[in-house]
């Protein structure tokens, strides 16, 4: 039985962050958008996406990401990434995700990375 | 080397997809989740932004569709495509494959640009085809359940039908229920069910809504839906079905099915009903024999167990008269309501007797009733029945003034005079064709009425041909007859005499 995916969402002073659990699927794709407009409408220019709770994540869960990161370039807002396993962060790559939504290790590598920009 | 290692393990993770989506589906049962995880799948496995996916028939109509990202692709392309008038030619697509499922049931999935802004290759072309392929087992499936799941609906809306017959058993009621419940299963505005007349005409039998509501309004345009009723190798029947939208195969399969169930019910209820009208007439005709025969005779000329003596042919008969002696002196003396209380209980109790020995009642003349043994159904003892009733009327007529004595003293001097004759007569209908009368006609009816008229009170007056078939069986004690004159009869009567001691 899959898990279904649940979402946090935690504003901080220049990004909100999404925390995903459960499992990415196809069955996940409502719930990642929703909380993602949820997140958007904060007005932040920042989202980053906490996949570290993630126990499974296939095909049809990219394609979710991949529907985040559309709206998001659409809304002048950046998408990033972490608590990606090795594999996953490789498949992210390969797929030429990595390019619009860039992989940091840790949250906090993820807000240097914003304070630096 | 790092770089092909890289394709291959896009091509693994694109190949795992292949076995996602079997476990995915595992968990879906409608055609529209299936294109949703097929769909995501595609997506996620080649990185694209958009995506479409749908099935429908070959007439256009779509039956799911799954949308992503941001569609731009019209229903004009898919509605042609489904028509099988051309591939599927939309803005934004940039690798489409063919979806089937079966027969009837066909589609398309298809990929929009990618993420990463690279052209799909010629690779992923086929790999995106291999899969789409493959899906197609899922889709094929959940119709299968969908199918599965149709027929359990309707057998349930054939189930409540059937339990609702039992509370609707009369056939307008049924007609009702019957559109009422197969509205409802398809969603449709109107129902209206026709049947096939004697005559092989087809006619509205029922209607639903039957108020009128349900009418579409002028210019606006109903989808029908006809399928025909059929018991057997005959169209009993037609089912019409109206609404706003078109009615898919599916709706049309389980109304198909509903039609089959309603021409059993349909026919079951036209036999109850033809069962109630031959019962109802079995009462009637019931009703009006047990007016001059014994109920169980009557019975048995219903239902065929013996065959009625033919009218107009001479059978042999008793024929018993009885007459009350000393009654125009009485209605003189009593109230008139009392008189009939008395006529109606004394001739009620002699036709009693008459009926428990199976014999038939001819006509009451004023306080006198006609009655004969042997038609319609003969008995080997009729002239025994007879005698046997004509003494039990004497002793029964005894109880009965005694009864009546308290209420009026006059009523003790009442006796009946009995008079009982066996032969041939002739029985008819006679009459005019304003008035007729089934009765008895023939010499020994003339000579039961001359013997009761010349019987005293508390006795019984047989003929020779009575005393002769019953005298032994009775074991009456042998006498030597008197002779008397009878009116219409040319020579001496000999007459028996029985006197019943009460």
């Amino acid at each position: 039985m899959a898990n279904e995916l649940q979402t946090r969402l935690r504003e901080e002073p220049r990004l909100v962050v999404l925390e995903l659990s459960g499992d990415l699927t196809t069955f996940a794709h409502e719930p990642l958008m929703r909380a993602y407009r949820e997140a958007a409408q904060t007005g932040t220019d920042n989202i980053l996406l906490n996949l570290a709770g993630v126990g499974y994540l296939n095909s049809a869960g990219i394609a979710a990401i991949i529907g985040v990161i559309g709206e998001a370039r659409r809304a002048d807002q950046r998408v990033l990434l972490t608590g990606l396993t090795p594999h996953y962060q490789t498949v992210f790559e390969m797929m030429g995700l990595t390019t619009y939504a860039p992989v940091f290790a840790s949250e906090d590598a993820a807000r240097d990375a914003i304070a630096a920009a | 080397v790092n770089a092909s290692a890289v394709a291959l393990d896009q091509r693994l993770f694109q190949l795992e997809t292949l076995y996602e989506i079997g476990r995915e589906c595992a968990s879906v049962r409608s055609a529209p989740e299936v294109l949703e995880v097929i769909l995501s799948m595609l997506m996620g496995a080649f990185g694209a932004t958009r995506g479409l996916a749908f099935i429908g028939d070959h007439h256009g109509q779509v039956e799911a569709i799954c949308e992503r990202g941001d569609p731009s692709w019209t229903g004009a392309s898919i509605d042609r495509y489904l028509r099988g008038n051309a591939g599927l030619d939309a803005a934004g697509l940039e690798v489409w494959a063919p979806l089937r499922v079966d027969e009837l049931t066909h589609g398309a999935a298809a990929l929009g640009p990618k993420l990463s802004g690279a052209a799909y290759s010629s690779a992923d072309q086929q790999l995106f085809e291999a899969i789409v392929a493959n899906a197609h087992t899922y889709l094929h499936n959940v119709k299968l359940v969908d199918d599965l799941a149709r027929k359990v609906r309707a057998l349930g809306v054939v189930n409540e039908i059937a339990v609702g017959m039992a509370t609707h058993p009369t056939t307008r009621r049924l007609h009702r229920f019957l559109l009422e419940r197969l509205a409802s299963a398809v969603h449709a505005d109107r129902a209206m069910l026709g049947l096939c007349g004697a005559d092989g005409q087809l006619a509205l039998a029922a209607c639903h809504p039957a108020d009128g509501t349900g009418l579409a309004a002028d210019g606006v345009k109903q989808h029908e839906m006809v399928v025909p009723i059929r018991f057997g190798p005959d169209a009993i029947g037609t089912l019409s079905l109206t609404r706003g939208s078109a009615f898919s195969a599916e709706e049309r399969a389980l109304v198909e099915l509903l039609a089959n169930q309603c021409a059993v019910i349909l026919e079951n209820s036209r036999l109850f009903e033809s069962f109630l009208a031959q019962q109802q007439e079995h009462f009637r005709l019931r009703g009006m024999l047990e007016q001059y025969l014994a109920p169980s005779v009557a019975e048995r000329l219903i239902r065929g167990e013996t065959s009625p003596t033919l009218e107009g042919r001479r059978v042999p008969v008793s024929v018993l008269m009885v007459d009350i002696r000393g009654s125009t002196r009485l209605i003189n003396q009593v109230e008139p309501e009392f008189m009939v209380h008395l006529l109606n209980d004394y001739l009620g109790r002699m036709t009693d007797i008459l009926f428990s020995y199976e014999g038939t009642v001819d006509k009451f003349q004023g306080d006198a009733l006609l009655g004969f043994f042997g038609a319609p159904e003969a008995h080997s003892d009729d002239a025994v029945r007879a005698v046997r009733a004509a003494v039990q009327m004497q002793s029964a007529f005894a109880e009965l003034t005694r009864a009546w004595t308290p209420r009026h003293p006059a009523c003790a001097s009442l006796g009946i005079g009995v008079g009982v004759t066996s032969g041939e007569v002739v029985l008819g209908n006679i009459g005019s064709t304003r008035r007729i009368e089934h009765t008895v006609i023939g010499p020994p009816v003339n000579l039961a009425a001359r013997l009761t008229a010349r019987a005293p009170a508390g006795t019984v007056h047989l003929d020779a041909c009575t005393w002769a078939a019953a005298a032994q069986a009775l074991a009456l004690r042998s006498q030597r007859p008197r002779h008397i004159r009878a009116k219409g009869f040319s020579e001496l009567v000999p007459v028996y005499r029985l006197r019943v001691g009460c």
